[in-house]
């Protein structure tokens, strides 16, 4: 009975044990179905690998000058018309600068310091002037008045020199340096008796005789004093006159001339007394500042002219010199400069008293008026403007630059691995399925952060463009590395970028039980670069390349896993 | 009391015998927790075919399995075809030259495995380097000594002395060549003793260790007797149903031809 339970146990135990035989071997032989099938690529060892940049570029103003205006002290802004990146055309308000904040006694003192410098202008121009007279010219900028060239003089009218009273070398010793005569007319001195006065009146004209001249010459009666002075030996009165005359030849004054009434051109009467010579008619006297304003030794250093020569008004007859003439001249200067210089100061104190409105890092045509607006004379494109109400010393209000659409640019900020890559030509356009016109690089500039690039744009080729559009650039580069594989083969950390890692799962024949399998391995690389379809890879150092051609996985599922046994499709 | 105590001697060894079987059988039905566990158990706490579900799925045993069933059955008819001519030469013959040359043949039988290796392995390289055919790390390395065993041509020349002479002649005054004689009255009145003759060289072969190991480099190309080492270090959960599987086409061959053996046995220890 035992025998026979054992039996049918050991019989279905048997059975047992054969199906499960039988069930290993059909897993065996299904082992290839079961198996996860992988499409593979193999790593090229000397891929090419083209790398499409687009870049973002934006069309600007040719004009490199950039204007920057900033605070100079703390300050409020009422009001801002612009925008940044707006396009302001001449004269347009762009804002107001809150001046409220300059009080009553500022501005006290300021009214008592522009006082002071009126004053002191006043002194000033007093200087200049009284040095303008002395040195006999005109002073424009004191720092071009040369002590060392003395003083001029000149005629003050035509005529001939008499009475020159100086000569070359000499001390001058007269404050009139000469006379400038015109002796064509004559005024001569007459005298009347008390019979004689009430036929004579002014403007009555005269005939005249001069001692060796034969005839009579016309005259005419230009002043009569009607008061009466006794003549010389008290017995009667006389009465004294002026006659003018046209000088017949070389008379001079003191010659004795006979006056005689006339009529009809004809002696009439002839007076009891002659009269005299007394000047010529026009008489200018030369003077000069120097001498009678000091008691400084004044020299004529030069004499141009001689006594009786004719001159005309404004030629130079002389010049003045002497070191006590420099002296002068220099410590005048030193006033006038120490007079400048005190104007100069309450200016600043002015300007202490508010400090400077704004600053400028280069000449513009900024303007701003008494109640803060400020606008600007040119058209420009507003780079940046200041949103905020209050703003800090040395801030940025407006950076702007002169809009010049002759010579619109496109400039974008590159970093310095693209631009090393760069080509000078590239595609650009508005979008990128049109991108068929071509720029060239025109200009480069080096930052910390990069590389700002500009390319040149021109209107004929791509047109509709104004200040500040986005236009896109493209180009690409083709090089050739180590390890290249598809995109598709890589588990990237992070996205597929250089320099980041990831993960490839290479295939690798391995003897095992089953026979020669492929088996996954998992290798961390780092991507060196980067393509449109392809990545450039590079393996750990560690990782020993035991074929020539190395194998992977292409498009990687989350599935795999290291040491997984795959099949090849 | 002398046939108690040889009763009880008996029941000791046949205990000692299948202990390691029975102990192997228990515990190919744990569960993979019991299995791994350190602490000694000799029934399973909970009765589990974990063990066989799982070794289905692990393909390099039945892989290597395959390998040994290969292996063994090629030896054993490489050994059958040898063995059975080479017997029925030698029991029909009756020259100097055969009983020196069957002389050597039972001195070979008794020669230690180790002995032979050496010399396999110098007659493999002989082959290798002279004919260019390479015998090592492939199944024939190690099919081939078990082809060419003398333990079946001895057995069998034994048996087919011990077969009545009038067969012999009876076949031949019909006119039947040796061949015929062989194939037509030898072989199946043989048939039990060819049995139990595959049967031994199939444990043989099954179990083989040494020669796989000396001969085969290729993992793949192993037996599955020399997987089970690999198993208990690697996959311990499946290790005893692996051994179960192991040795159940033994066991079975055994339960099944004992008693062909046994009257093989017999029969030779009467005819020697």
């Amino acid at each position: 009975m035992m025998m026979r339970i054992f039996d049918k146990i050991s019989k279905i135990f048997f059975a047992f044990i054969c199906f499960i035989v039988i069930l290993g071997m059909v897993f065996l032989s299904i082992r290839n179905y079961t198996t996860p099938i992988v499409s593979s690529v193999v790593v090229s060892p000397n891929g090419k690998i083209e790398s499409k940049y687009y870049l973002n570029g934006v069309i600007s103003s040719g004009n490199n000058k950039v204007v920057e205006v900033k605070a100079a002290r703390d300050m409020d802004i009422s009001d801002v018309n612009i925008k940044t990146d707006q396009i302001v055309e001449g004269g347009q308000k762009l804002f107001v600068l809150d001046m409220s904040k300059s009080t009553s006694d500022k501005r006290a003192k300021q009214d008592t310091i522009n006082d002071e410098i009126y004053n002191e202008q006043l002194k000033l121009d007093k200087m200049i002037k009284s040095l303008e007279k002395t040195a006999n010219r005109q002073i424009n900028n004191i720092d071009n008045f040369n002590s060392n060239e003395g003083v001029s003089v000149y005629a003050i009218s035509d005529g001939k020199i008499k009475n020159l009273s100086i000569s070359e070398g000499k001390k001058v010793t007269d404050n009139i340096i000469s006379n400038i005569i015109d002796d064509n007319l004559l005024k001569i001195s007459f005298k009347m008796t008390g019979n004689e006065f009430p036929n004579i009146s002014v403007g009555q004209k005269v005939l005249l005789t001069f001692t060796g001249y034969e005839g009579y010459y016309d005259g005419e009666i230009i002043s009569i004093n009607p008061n009466a002075v006794p003549d010389k030996d008290k017995i009667s009165f006389l009465y004294n006159g002026v006659i003018l005359a046209k000088n017949p030849g070389l008379i001079s004054p003191g010659v004795s001339v006979g006056v005689s009434t006339q009529r009809d051109g004809q002696v009439a009467a002839t007076l009891t007394y002659s009269g005299t010579v007394e000047s010529y008619s026009e008489q200018s006297p030369v003077t000069t500042e120097v001498y009678s304003n000091s008691n400084m030794d004044i020299y004529a250093t030069k004499v141009l002219v001689i006594e009786g020569e004719t001159v005309k008004k404004g030629q130079k007859i002389a010049e003045l010199g002497g070191d006590d003439l420099i002296n002068y001249f220099n410590e005048s200067i030193k006033s006038i400069k120490d007079k400048q210089k005190v104007i100069s100061n309450l200016r600043k104190d002015i300007n202490e008293l508010y400090g400077d409105t704004l600053t400028f890092n280069t000449e513009s045509s900024f303007k701003m008026d008494d109640d803060g607006a400020c606008k600007i004379s040119d058209k420009i494109y507003v780079e940046y403007v200041a949103e905020k109400a209050s703003l800090r010393e040395g801030e940025t209000i407006l950076r702007y630059r002169v809009y010049d659409n002759s010579s619109m640019q496109i400039k974008l900020m590159i970093d310095a691995k693209t631009y090393k890559s760069m080509p000078t030509t590239v595609y650009y356009g508005t979008d990128m399925w049109n991108m068929n016109t071509t720029t060239k690089l025109i200009g480069v500039k080096e930052f910390a952060k990069g590389y700002e690039v500009s390319f040149e744009h021109d209107e004929k080729y791509l047109a509709g463009l104004s200040l500040n559009d986005n236009v896109i650039l493209k180009f690409s580069i083709e090089d050739r590395f180590e390890n290249v594989i598809p995109k598709s083969a890589i588990v990237p950390i992070g996205r597929i970028a250089v320099g980041s890692s990831g993960y490839v799962y290479i295939i690798s024949q391995e003897e095992s039980i089953l026979g020669d399998v492929d088996v996954l391995s998992e290798k961390r690389v780092t991507i060196k670069a980067v393509g449109n379809e392809n990545v450039a890879i590079e393996f750990d150092k560690n990782f020993y390349n035991r074929g020539k051609d190395i194998v992977i996985v292409n498009f990687i599922d989350s599935t795999l896993k290291d040491g997984m046994r795959v099949r090849l499709k | 009391m002398k046939k108690s105590l040889i009763k009880i001697l008996s029941v000791i060894i046949v205990v000692l015998f299948l202990l390691p079987i029975v102990y192997t059988l228990l515990h190919s039905f744990m569960d993979a927790y019991q299995v791994k566990s350190y602490t000694a158990s000799f029934l399973p706490k909970v009765f589990s075919l974990h063990q066989y579900l799982k070794i289905t799925q692990k393909m390099e045993f039945f892989k290597l399995y395959i390998n040994s069933i290969v292996i063994s059955v090629s030896t054993i008819i490489g050994q059958l075809i040898i063995s059975v001519g080479a017997a029925y030469f030698f029991s029909r013959t009756k020259s100097k030259i055969a009983n020196a040359i069957f002389t050597i043949y039972v001195f070979l039988m008794i020669l230690p495995l180790q002995i032979t290796l050496i010399s396999n392995v110098f007659l493999y390289n002989g082959i290798q380097r002279y004919i260019g055919i390479t015998i090592f790390d492939t199944k024939f390395a190690v099919i081939l000594p078990g082809v060419f065993s003398t333990m079946g041509v001895f057995f069998l020349k034994q048996f087919f002395s011990s077969m009545p002479e009038n067969l012999y002649e009876i076949a031949r005054i019909d006119g039947a060549s040796n061949f015929q004689i062989l194939t037509k009255i030898v072989l199946p009145y043989s048939k039990n003793s060819i049995f139990a003759l595959c049967a031994l060289n199939f444990i043989e072969s099954w179990n083989i260790i040494e020669q796989a190991l000396i001969f085969i480099n290729t993992p793949s190309k192993y037996p599955v007797s020399l997987y089970l080492n690999t198993l208990y270090a690697n996959d311990r959960d499946v290790f005893y149903a692996g051994s179960i599987l192991f040795i159940f086409p033994v066991i079975y061959l055994v339960m099944k031809s004992k008693e062909k053996i046994k009257n093989m046995i017999v029969e030779n220890r009467r005819i020697v």
